[in-house]
């Protein structure tokens, strides 16, 4: 199966979306067993794509499939993809926290950050491994947005509760992070994903809720139904961070899993039952933030 | 006179205090004290809500096993607040279950309609 992926986006947050889902119709409904994206004729490449395309590659390869990237004479995507190590992510393995930072300094006068797949397990290598990442990570968007105060702590806090849910209960190997910032267009995007077991699977694993259907567990994530056994003090990462970037910041947020998507901005929110074919079988959340200082916005109102 | 121990969490960890296994690390390394203690904030620039809920946590748990007093010493008023909302939390459950509209699409123009109007 070939895949071409568009001559380039434009600015609208729904358009990446609308293609990844229906390449996932289109490939849920042919199953191949080989995949070609097709970048040949791509110049811009949204970051919702690039997770999007990473998560459901490693999702394939998982199955035993072959994907494959094709370039063709195509010399802007290739060079763009070698900067921002795309698709196995930046090789932090062996590095100390300073290193890291000493090797990322470059990203500091970019407007993107490299791919990231940070690792998820709970054992100390892999937490200490994370925290390093996500820190130099926090380094490079502070140094590359130029905000200070309420609004880039509100940017630490959405990376650190949707990648920590990751972490937390995906079960995929690895999770996914990837962002471009927009500094004409005053705003970010972000793509948060993982190839694990998807929000319904967790809470019928959990044994802590059983929704009927994708829809109705992605309803328990947003209002922030405990997957764990000390409930009362957890569950607040995505229903603190959607109300922050929504009603604090006016941003955007959409999260999928399975065959169900959520939609959030500072004037509605909707749950949208999605054709069966396009499920996914993980989880992939994407953020646009708004990135103009603004003095308007409490941080803390929003943490509780 | 018993002289409190200081401690330079930003040198234990990074100026990013991110994952509860983080403060778990930490605390395995105070284990063997029974001084009074300081926990040193400076240089700290983010405590994410893991953290600070795990600190909060395994603060009190430690200072009732070691019956010792842990001071926060230094903290910006970032790391303050952070550690102010997850003590407000800690046993509250007063969220309220939104019910959201659940909305689908039989056409599938009229869900690419509706993804490009978002």
């Amino acid at each position: 199966m070939e895949v071409k992926i568009p001559d380039r986006f434009s600015d609208n947050f729904g358009e990446p979306i609308n293609y990844l889902l229906n390449f996932l119709i289109q490939l849920n409904e042919e199953n191949p067993t080989e995949i070609y994206f097709d970048f040949s004729g791509s110049k811009f490449i949204s970051p919702i794509i690039i997770g999007g395309i990473v998560a459901i590659t490693h999702s394939l390869k998982n199955q035993g499939k072959k994907v494959e990237f094709i370039f063709r004479q195509n010399t802007i995507a290739p060079t763009y993809f070698n900067t921002i190590h795309f698709p196995e992510g930046y090789n932090f393995s062996h590095m100390s926290s300073a290193e890291m930072n000493d090797k990322l300094e470059n990203y500091n006068l970019k407007t993107f950050i490299p791919l990231i797949l940070f690792p998820t397990a709970a054992n100390k290598a892999d937490s200490s491994l994370r925290e390093n990442v996500l820190s130099a990570i926090n380094s490079i968007l502070k140094k590359q947005l130029k905000l200070t105060g309420n609004v880039i702590e509100a940017v630490y806090y959405l990376v650190d509760e949707l990648t920590n849910n990751v972490s937390d209960h995906s079960e995929s190997h690895k999770g996914i992070l990837f962002a471009q910032f927009y500094p004409t267009k005053n705003y970010m995007d972000i793509c948060i994903a993982d190839f694990g077991r998807g929000i319904k699977q967790t809470y019928l694993d959990s044994g802590k809720a059983t929704p009927r259907t994708h829809e109705e567990a992605i309803e328990f994530a947003i209002n922030g139904k405990s997957t764990k056994n000390q409930t009362i003090s957890r569950g607040f990462g995505i229903s603190t961070s959607r109300r922050m970037l929504t009603e604090g910041l006016k941003g955007k947020f959409f999260p999928c899993s399975g065959n169900a998507m959520f939609y959030q901005n500072s004037e509605k929110q909707e749950i949208i039952a999605l054709p069966e074919k396009a499920n996914y079988s993980g989880c992939l959340i994407a953020l646009r933030i708004p990135t103009l200082p603004n003095n308007q916005f409490n941080f803390y109102q929003y943490t509780q | 006179m018993n002289l409190a121990k200081r401690i330079f969490v930003s040198e234990k960890a990074k100026n990013f205090l991110i994952s509860r296994e983080a403060v778990t690390s930490l605390f395995n390394e105070l284990s063997n004290t029974n001084a009074e203690l300081e926990l040193d904030f400076s240089n700290v620039e983010f405590m994410s809500r893991s953290y600070a809920d795990q600190f909060h946590k395994t603060k009190l748990e430690f200072e009732q096993q070691h019956n010792v007093k842990i001071h926060i010493v230094n903290a910006n008023e970032e790391v303050i607040n952070m550690l102010q909302v997850v003590s407000k939390t800690q046993n509250s459950n007063n969220r309220i279950f939104e019910k959201i509209p659940v909305f689908r699409f039989s056409k599938p123009k009229m869900l690419s309609d509706y993804l490009f109007s978002i």
